[in-house]
């Protein structure tokens, strides 16, 4: 969830009121948001960095508000703003224009076909008479870093630009050229780079030498030039030094490039529409005209306007609630969604502004009815439906054995599915390679890099992690271990396994053969070869040579039991002899 | 009697050392003096202490500091932090999405791309490489997806009700309460004409059984349903409301290509099972709870679970 950090006084002026902070939360509640934090910049460098470092810093309170990860039009203090203002029936939703210049006056970005192998989409457009104040500054480069981490992926899908009109001239070129033939004075820096040097110089830059890897072994880098020959930005690493943004900015050019043509421009509508309220004409975006490789041209922003019809009855039956068609175009509005009833009073349109691409269905709309009615206004009801239950023949009966290995004295262990290659192989006496094991491609940590093919380890692990226990310790598990199955559409399968454990100053073969011949007797499985069950001496690279046997039953092998062998002992740690026994119960089911 | 390798050995050089606590042999050092294996000699002095009383012997713990294979991973490569982990995108990638369909006229793939059953769609190149990847689920909603595909391949719909209760698996930092698995506890009624009411009072019931009865619900968003909700219940002891759950209503776009009817609705809940177990007794960390660092006296020593007490 993207959490947007406001400061509380510039908030409670926006919203024409001050809340205290339970009714703020409690505002955000009913709306979807949640009122993670209060803090300030001083509480945020005294908990990273502890007291002393915070002397100085800023006093002033702030909210940590998380926002849903689809309403990209809450991503900023100004956008929460006015979704709330609208929730509260105090202003109605701005309406959104775009101005399209007359012929030969509007700006132009031209594509060329060499962006196509490596950033292939941009769309741009113009911010007229725009005023900055220091936290409306603040305001628009956090919406465009919020922006870039979520809905552009970390700028892989989308990257944005802005810059200052008045320092440059179109017509703007985006165009893709090599590194080496890219040279000009990033962002904050005092001399100029190549782009080459640029990728050496970002390295080690903590916030952009993640994005490196967008571009750099292409042998074309994305690149906007103004009609000068002025580097505006090479997307999605860096600015240009030359077109930066400040306080007195009048005039922004916002371009978005990108991999993803809609992501692109439903970033492009979301800053544009919340920051257009700070232009002289508030709420009125100037158009580009971008010209793609082929000819074409496409006029941006598209800030579409998309009406749908949906029918009151619908809304009330998916809710369960039963309002009239009004009552309802009254909620969506104010969700920002202008609605009114038309026909006969048994339908209703509703208008979808641009700031709402999260609304994609008739669901997304019917979810903000119920959110304005308020979820904890609808009365709760209970399905009539009627069914008869069944537990899984699988968990059934592990719970039934689990209930009796417990009662032969044995206690039941939880543990890790996920265990490093050395727990199911080099400890076991074995090769990793012959045990069809489930490899994580990036594990975290070298505790996660396979499925467990057994639950062996995790049992002589409970063992060691419980040392001081008095002996002897007779542990059980019944899970699932995982293998390779290249018969399954995920090409592995799960199959319940039971072990058991007795680790004590004597091995108690005895013991665990006990135990054998319980379970058995549990599952009605005599002890015969034809019928039954019946054990057969084998070896075995975990167990003591000549302590070994395999257990067949149901026609097939279902198991081992055995003494281990001192070798695995040690490997895990562990001092005294253990014997155990593993049996999948699959074929008793 | 008594024999095995190095006990004659063994006892000829204790001998010559004074009797009482401060004399006796270092097992490590007397092996190595004595040319005898580590563990033979161990051996030994066990086989010695089970006569009696002919030796004592006290285990003495030696510590090592020695770099894991992860150490070294991390001496090489840097730690987990710094290495840069990509994988799911930042609002969570459904794992039903994973999963393709010849069922209905457009797979999950169309739904993506170009909309579909009433819908815009996400408008992007959808692959069906990439969907089927393999990964351990991050939520039972995976499973529960599959179920609710098999209902769909019936001749006839059924309303059913399903649950499952079992493991999760997420690629994250790990602390003190978060584990790289866990497990999960998924409800799902799949009925005609079900309501967000109707949801809402499942839940309600539910959490009741559980010992939870003050809830308040909270507009959410999932990938996958819609509208959404997450269950909050206050929490006596620590004095505030604290997220119990999550829920919602299956979205059309995951149900329809399945071939569900179109008035089926599919209503659902999770919650995880530590979470509420570690609120429950005041446990701080949750490696007391799962894994192989349990506690057992903390086994042997619990009481029952009675909830509704």
């Amino acid at each position: 969830m993207p959490t947007v950090s406001v400061r509380r006084d510039l908030l409670f002026r926006a919203l024409g009121r001050s809340y205290t902070d339970e009714e703020f939360d409690e505002l955000c509640f009913e709306f979807g948001l949640e009122l993670d934090d209060v803090t300030s910049e001083k509480d945020i460098i005294s908990k990273e960095k502890g007291e002393g470092k915070a002397e100085g810093a800023s006093d002033i309170v702030l909210y940590k508000i998380d926002v849903p990860a689809n309403r990209y039009d809450l991503l900023c203090l100004e956008g929460l703003v006015r979704g709330l203002q609208v929730f509260k029936e105090r202003i109605n939703l701005p309406r959104y224009e775009k101005i399209i210049p007359a012929k030969g006056e509007g700006q132009r970005l031209i594509i060329t076909e060499e962006t196509a192998k490596v950033r292939p989409h941009a769309v741009a457009a113009v911010l007229r008479n725009i005023t900055f104040t220091k936290e409306r500054y603040d305001s628009f480069i956090d919406l465009q870093e919020k922006l870039h981490q979520n809905i552009c992926r970390r700028r892989a899908l989308v990257a944005i630009g802005t810059h200052d009109l008045d320092t440059i001239a179109g017509p703007f070129t985006f165009t893709a050229k090599a590194p080496p033939e890219i040279k000009f004075k990033p962002l904050n820096q005092s001399q100029e780079y190549t782009a080459s040097q640029m990728m050496d110089l970002y390295r080690t830059d903590s916030h952009l030498r993640h994005y490196l890897h967008l571009i750099e072994n292409k042998p074309l880098y994305p690149v906007i030039y103004d009609n000068n020959g002025v580097v505006l930005s090479m997307p999605p690493i860096i600015n240009g030094d030359h077109s930066k943004i400040s306080l007195n900015t009048r005039n922004v050019f916002v371009e978005c490039t990108g991999t993803d043509m809609t992501k692109a421009k439903i970033v492009l509508d979301t800053i544009v529409t919340m920051f257009s309220e700070y232009c002289e004409k508030p709420f009125t975006v100037e158009a580009v005209e971008v010209i793609l490789p082929n000819g074409k041209t496409h006029i941006y922003p598209e800030l579409a306007y998309r009406k749908e019809k949906v029918k009151p009855e619908l809304i009330n039956k998916k809710i369960g609630i039963s309002e009239t068609p009004s009552s309802l175009a009254k909620l969506l509005t104010r969700m920002c969604l202008k609605s009114h009833v038309i026909g006969n009073g048994n339908n209703i349109e509703i208008e979808i502004p641009p700031t709402r691409a999260d609304i994609i269905h008739a669901c997304d709309i019917v979810e903000d009815a119920a959110i304005a009615y308020g979820y904890n206004n609808i009365q709760m009801t209970i399905p009539k439906t009627y069914t008869i239950a069944n537990q899984l023949p699988l968990n059934k009966l592990t719970e039934l054995l689990r209930l009796d290995l417990a009662a032969a004295g044995f206690t039941e262990a939880l543990t890790f599915a996920l265990c490093s290659q050395e727990d199911i192989a080099d400890k076991l006496g074995t090769d990793i390679s012959t045990t069809k094991a489930v490899h994580v491609a990036n594990p975290k940590t070298a505790e996660f890099q396979v499925a467990r093919t057994t639950l062996l380890p995790g049992l002589l692990k409970t063992i060691a992690a419980n040392r001081k226990m008095p002996l002897p310790l007779k542990l059980f598990e019944i899970s699932d271990i995982v293998v390779k199955d290249p018969s399954k559409d995920v090409g592995a399968r799960n199959y319940r396994h039971l072990c058991a454990i007795y680790y004590n100053k004597s091995p108690g073969f005895e013991i665990i053969h006990g135990l054998l011949d319980r379970v058995m007797q549990l599952l009605e499985v005599p002890p015969s070869e034809e019928n039954g069950y019946v054990i057969k001496a084998t070896e075995g690279s975990a167990f003591f040579p000549g302590r070994c046997a395999e257990i067949f039953a149901k026609g097939q092998s279902v198991g081992k039991l055995g003494v281990l062998h001192p070798d695995v002992i040690t490997k895990f740690e562990l001092t005294m002899p253990c014997s155990a026994l593993e049996i999948s119960i699959e074929p008793f089911l | 009697m008594v024999t095995g390798p190095g006990i004659p050995l063994l006892l000829q050089r204790l001998e010559r050392e004074p009797p009482g606590p401060g004399g006796g042999l270092c097992s490590l050092e007397a092996a190595a003096a004595l040319g005898l294996d580590h563990q033979t000699l161990v051996g030994a002095v066990k086989s010695l202490q089970a006569l009696g009383e002919v030796i004592e012997a006290e285990a003495r713990a030696a510590t090592r500091w020695e770099l894991s294979a992860e150490g070294a991973e991390v001496l090489r490569d840097g730690s987990p932090e710094v290495r840069l982990f990509r994988s799911l995108p930042a609002d969570g990638l459904p794992q039903s999405d994973a999963m393709v369909s010849r069922r209905g006229p457009q797979g999950w793939g169309g739904v993506h791309s170009q909309g579909g059953y009433g819908s815009q769609g996400y408008k992007y190149e959808w692959k069906v490489e990439e969907a089927r990847k393999n990964l351990l689920r991050t939520h039972t909603t995976s499973a529960s997806a599959r179920a609710l595909y098999h209902l769909a391949c019936q001749d006839k719909f059924t309303p059913v009700k399903y649950f499952s209760i079992d493991r999760v698996f997420r690629n994250e930092s790990l602390d003190a309460t978060h584990l790289a698995e866990f497990h999960q506890v998924e409800g799902v009624v799949a009925d005609r004409g079900l309501t967000l009411g109707h949801l809402m009072g499942t839940l309600r019931q539910f959490f009741t059984k559980l010992g939870i009865t003050k809830l308040r619900f909270k507009p959410a968003y999932n990938p996958y349903t819609e509208p959404s909700m997450e269950v909050f219940s206050y929490h006596e002891g620590l004095k505030k409301w604290v997220e119990v759950g999550n829920s919602g209503v299956f979205r059309p776009e995951m149900l329809l290509p399945m071939g569900l009817p179109e008035n089926v609705s599919v209503i659902a809940w999770g919650l995880s099972l530590e979470r509420p177990t570690m609120i429950k007794y005041g446990i701080n960390n949750i490696r007391e709870l799962v894994g192989h660092r349990v506690n057992l006296q903390m086994v042997y020593d619990s009481p029952l679970c009675r909830l509704d007490v």
